[in-house]
């Protein structure tokens, strides 16, 4: 048989490794000690790395537009400062301009603000207009020589009014007032990258300098958020402590040994160390959503090390030396724990398949995590248990119980048919509803606000607050227009026709909170020619009429380019949820394919909701191929690691009713489907996927080498392998739970998430495998299969004595964990 | 045949994957719509066909149901020129008119409308256009333009009026026996006519800014409305002209007669005043939003249609008096005045 020569083979192959390791373990394990501090020294530099394009599907059509024309269009990377007078009256008092204008100098001086962008009512740039009899006049709002008495503060007060800042710079209650700045993704003095956690600790400085009994200061912008992003991810640090003693008291409580408790930690925590070693070596920074691989490292490495601990152990116990315990600890687990690992890595990479850096970074840097984690626990481990010595108390020889293990000879009846129907019945009840609710589940943001932030959080509140007050929209979706062979496309009736009709298009569709365009602007300034008539608003064909309404087209006014090769047509949206999203992108895009104008060329999608649009359609084209390849993967690993399709549905059956299931949470939690949250499934399922393996593997290793019925064989798995994987589900889900406690959304989310398909997977691979290995007959099967094969009576014989002489302390000492 | 069960549900379960996972529908929105409450429109009365509006883009609406839905008009040619007046001789007859000389007529209450008139070269607008008591219809426009069609509104010529300069001409108005005219316009300019519009004369200038309207109150008496709050009353048939009293300096678009006979005029800031006397003195009657008011329907409910240029707003005055009673002690708006 093919199998079981490659099988001995193999154990060759990995019995000559553990010699090997064991004879140079003095010189390897001073190596990785090196290796180790080295690292060590080298991730003391590891650092955060936002930036507003890792999140970008940088691949997908929307986006080839929205980078080719973001940087001539500003406005995507605006700060905005509203300072709100909380005493009597309104802004028009000396107390609340001197403030203003002093916000206005600081915000001016923050390193990295486009300097002539800024705007407020101090600023040179912002001027009033007004039509008299005899033509305009015009001025700055505050003059030069402003004094706040009563006539300086009524002559303001009149400025702002014809300004027509109210509600853009100015509040629609007269309560609070704007500072607007533009940042440069690099600094034009410097030539450096811009510093988001500076220019977020400057604004931070501002709210704290100002804010007092009158005044409030409330602060949005994209560099905002990445300071409250940043602060959050240290609050990350925290609930890492708190996994650590988690798990830590979970650990003893399973081994019973200090030593071993402390050498399972310090294990898991080596790949963490050399992962954010590796990472400034190789270019990557931390950024909010690699920030969690190191828990996930860590909690994954715990579970590998708690298996080799006990391996170890058991061979001690069974009377072995430190040493020849380690290498037979190694020779055991080397190829199963390989092979789980190489799941774990499966499962990461396939997340590479979305298409946002981001992601991409998140797969790549766990995928590195998890392949570090092979070298420090399978090779420096056996080096630190080779040199170990059992403390009395773990020694301490339990008794051996030759009465069935109550819990788990009560599950294994589900391995009979008539239970195992009990079973399907349970499982198509939470197939069918899971079903139900997971056709719920929305794609992009749910609530409102921006999504990496809670909705009760400061940044949030000062968001909606400004929402309310000024009639400015935050999700903006820009549609690019391009033209061609036109001097001054903006002269040209057939373009600006094209626009308008856009622009009036674009209103009527549901979603749409206004739109602004360089035609409707237009006829706002070809009417303020005439006297701000409303009947002369209008564009018509002659050049000559449309250069009335020309100033629009100024490319200061940040609507289009010189010439107008470039016009940005911005929408505003009630909100960046999926449901809008779409519906306003698929309005669009039936308006572009109807478009026949020629010279011209519609293209999506710039401005935060285009990018979400466009995230949004990335996630959903990834979620098949990821899922489709997760399973593909999973399929062929476990019909090459048991040959029986038999086996292989017994283990993918339960993993895809849990991925149903974590959708249907996800649509029940008022979770939606996007960046941070696609990712659980492909972890869930590739972490997931060791219990039904391992627990198989038991169950074909007993019914084929010792001829045990399906019920027996099914017992005999649970009994050494269930309860360290329920151990193994515990600490993982206590390790990445304890983010539903952060302050960053998405964060929440996906601890939430992947903590339900860590527990979850365990159950499914407990309660439903037996009962699929029951009705497909592995019983029969294996029957059959035996009477044709000569079972390798020797190896399995030994095996069998090896486990058996292990069992009981196993079983014993991890009573209190299963059973709570 | 115990497979079989096995085989079974792991294909429900596959089953179940792929719907679950199959694309999903979104809640769906509501359907694109004409957004008539955020469109500019110029003009809104009722004819047979029910409440008719038009103006952006040369869209014309109708609603049959009073204003609460509508539905775009058929037009023989759309050249997507602004409406910026819609005239209706009859509740059948009437015509609309728009930039660059476009001119549409009606037979059927604003259901059905044929171009007449279009002129690709000219851009400038049309502002209004009466039937005159003879049967012939005169339309004025921008920069002194005026027209003539002695067919009911099928063809149109340019024709001149007596002592017409260039200034742009925004409004003609008749009193109710359709004998006193008045056309009104640019630099303070009013032409007047006694004899059902067949003679025009020259006012002497009084004003010289814009006068965008006129109103003829009974007898001799006459309102005119311009730019900044100039509001001019006549007792003498449009002779001679004193200054109103107006409390905001708003440029005024639109008026109308209420059925207790006051006179509300239409303007920027959403601002509507009114006067109960002859148009002495003004008082401001709703103050709303930022748009330009340019006309008014009132509806059998008493409340307001109101078309701007930033669409049709409906405004309930019984039900918004007492709220405003109690918002006089919140700061003065401002905003949108100019």
């Amino acid at each position: 048989m093919t199998t079981a020569t490659s099988l001995s083979r193999t154990d060759a192959l990995v019995a000559f490794l553990a010699r090997v390791l064991i004879a140079w373990r003095k010189p390897l394990g001073l190596l990785f000690l090196l290796v180790t501090v080295g690292l060590g020294i080298s991730a003391l530099n590891t650092r955060l790395d936002p930036g507003f394009n890792k999140l970008i599907p940088l691949k997908h059509e929307y986006m080839g537009a929205f980078l080719e024309h973001s940087g001539t269009f500003s406005g995507a990377n605006r700060v905005m400062v509203s300072v709100h007078w909380k005493g009597d009256g309104d802004i028009y008092n000396a107390e609340f301009l001197q403030v203003l204008r002093k916000v206005t100098d600081e915000v001016f001086f923050i390193p990295g603000v486009n300097r002539g962008g800024v705007r407020s009512l101090f600023t040179p740039n912002v001027r009033y207009i007004e039509v008299t009899e005899i033509g305009f006049t015009g001025d700055v709002v505050i003059p030069s020589r402003f004094e706040a008495d009563a006539t300086g503060l009524a002559q303001v007060r009149a400025n702002v009014a014809k300004s027509g800042e109210i509600g853009r710079l100015v509040s629609n209650d007269l309560k609070s007032a704007l500072v607007q700045a533009d940042l440069l993704e690099i600094n034009p003095q410097t030539g450096e990258k811009l510093d988001y956690a500076d220019v977020a600790r400057k604004l931070e400085q501002i709210r704290s300098e100002f804010a007092n009994d009158h005044i409030e200061i409330q602060i949005v912008g994209f560099a905002k958020v990445m300071g409250d992003v940043m602060d959050g991810l240290f609050t990350v640090v925290t609930f890492f402590a708190i996994a650590f003693v988690i798990t830590a008291l979970l650990l003893w409580f399973y081994s019973r040994s200090l030593k071993l408790t402390a050498l399972a930690i310090a294990v898991a925590l080596l790949p963490v160390i050399w992962l954010l070693g590796l990472l400034p070596l190789i270019g990557y920074g931390i950024d909010p959503m690699s920030v969690l691989v190191p828990f996930l490292i860590f909690s994954i490495g715990v579970s590998h090390a708690v298996q080799m601990t006990n391996a170890w152990k058991q061979d001690v116990l069974a009377g072995l030396t430190a040493m020849e315990a380690a290498e037979s600890a190694f020779r055991k687990l080397a190829v199963p724990g390989t092979m789980a690992l190489l799941a774990n890595a499966l499962g990461f990479l396939v997340i590479m398949v979305i298409d946002i850096p981001i992601v991409h970074e998140l797969g790549v840097t766990a995928c590195l995590g998890v392949a570090l984690m092979i070298m420090t626990n399978k090779m420096f481990m056996p080096i630190i248990l080779s040199h170990l010595r059992l403390e009395r108390i773990a020694l301490h020889a339990p008794i051996e119980t030759h009465e069935k293990h109550g819990l788990w000879w009560a599950v294994s009846s589900l391995s009979r048919p008539r239970p195992a129907l009990v079973s399907f019945a349970v499982m198509l009840v939470l197939l069918g509803s899971g079903t139900w609710f997971s056709r719920q589940l929305q794609t992009g943001d749910v609530g409102t606000g921006v999504p990496e932030l809670r909705a009760e959080s400061r940044y949030n509140r000062d968001n909606a607050q400004i929402i309310s007050s000024y009639s400015i929209g935050m999700d903006v979706l820009s549609v690019f227009v391009e033209t061609a062979n036109l001097e001054e496309a903006c002269l040209n009736w057939e373009v600006m026709n094209a626009i308008e009709r856009f622009d009036l298009r674009m209103r009527g569709v549901d979603g749409v909170q206004s739109v602004t365009t360089v035609a409707g602007r237009a006829k706002l300034y070809a009417a303020g020619n005439n006297e701000a008539n409303p009947r002369w608003a209008a564009l018509q064909r002659s050049e000559a009429a449309l250069r009335t309404g020309g100033r629009a087209a100024n490319p200061e006014l940040g609507l289009n380019t010189h010439g107008c090769k470039t016009i940005q047509l911005v929408v505003f949206l009630n909100d960046h949820q999926g449901a809008t999203l779409k519906h306003v992108v698929d309005e669009v895009r039936k308006f572009i394919d109807a478009d026949q104008t020629p010279n011209v060329r519609f293209r999506l999608a710039g401005g935060n909701a285009g990018v979400a649009a466009a995230t949004n359609e990335a996630v959903e084209r990834a979620e098949v191929q990821m899922l489709a390849s997760i399973f593909g993967a999973i399929t062929l690993l476990c019909w090459l690691t048991f040959r029986s399709w038999r086996a292989v549905l017994c283990v993918i059956v339960p993993l895809l009713l849990v991925c149903i299931l974590c959708n249907a949470l996800m649509a029940l939690l008022g979770i939606g489907l996007k960046v941070a949250t696609l990712p659980v499934i492909a972890l869930g399922v590739g972490v997931g996927v060791d219990y039904g393996i391992y627990i198989f593997e038991r169950l074909q290793h007993e019914m084929e080498h010792n001829g045990a019925s399906l019920r027996e064989a099914f017992y005999e798995a649970m009994r050494q392998r269930g309860t360290a994987a329920v151990f193994t589900a515990v600490t993982m889900s206590i390790g990445v739970g304890t983010w539903a406690f952060s302050a960053l959304k998405f964060q929440a989310d996906m601890g939430v998430l992947l903590a339900f398909m860590f527990l979850v997977n365990v159950l499914g691979a407990i309660f439903l495998l037996p009962a699929l290995a029951c009705w497909l007959g592995v019983e029969a099967q294996r029957k059959r299969h035996q009477a044709t094969a000569v079972p390798p009576a020797e190896e399995g014989a030994t095996r069998k004595a090896a486990s058996s002489a292990a069992k009981p302390t196993v079983l014993t000492q991890a009573r209190p964990v299963a059973i709570r | 045949m115990r497979t079989v069960v096995g085989m079974a549900m792991a294909l429900i379960v596959a089953l179940a994957g792929i719907f679950a996972f199959s694309p999903r529908s979104v809640p769906p929105l509501a359907a694109t719509r004409i957004p008539v409450d955020r469109m500019q429109l110029n003009s809104i009365l009722r004819t047979t066909a029910g409440l008719v509006t038009a103006g952006e883009l040369g869209t014309i609406l109708v609603s049959a149901d009073n204003g609460d839905t509508w539905k775009p008009a058929s037009l023989s040619a759309q050249r997507q020129a602004l409406i910026t007046r819609l005239v209706f001789a009859d509740d059948k007859t009437g015509i609309a008119i728009g930039h660059e000389g476009w001119i549409l007529r009606t037979a059927d209450g604003g259901l059905n409308w044929v171009e007449v008139a279009f002129d690709e070269k000219n851009g400038e607008p049309l502002m209004s256009a009466a039937r005159l008591p003879s049967g012939d219809w005169i339309a004025v426009g921008a920069f002194g333009r005026t027209l003539r069609s002695g067919d009911d509104g099928n063809t149109w010529q340019e024709f001149t009026l007596a002592g017409q300069e260039d200034w742009h001409l925004n409004d003609i108005a008749a009193s109710a026996d359709r004998q006193q005219w008045l056309i009104v316009g640019e630099s303070g300019s009013v032409l007047r006519s006694v004899d059902g519009g067949k003679d025009w004369t020259p006012v002497p200038a009084f004003y010289n800014g814009s006068l965008y309207g006129a109103v003829h109150l009974g007898d001799a008496n006459w309102v005119a409305y311009g730019m900044r709050g100039n509001v001019f009353r006549s007792g003498d048939g449009g002779l001679t002209w004193t200054a109103s009293t107006v409390p905001a300096p708003i440029s005024l678009y639109g008026h109308t007669l209420t059925a207790d006979g006051r006179l509300l005029l239409l303007g920027q800031g959403g601002i509507v005043l009114a006067s109960s006397d002859a148009g002495q003195s003004f008082s401001i009657v709703r103050k709303s939003g930022r748009a330009s008011l340019t006309d008014i329907y009132i509806r059998a409910d008493g409340s307001w249609l109101l078309a701007s240029d930033g669409g049709l707003q409906v405004h309930n005055p019984a039900a918004e008096a007492p709220a405003k009673a109690t918002k006089s002690s919140a700061p003065p708006q401002t905003s949108g005045v100019s």
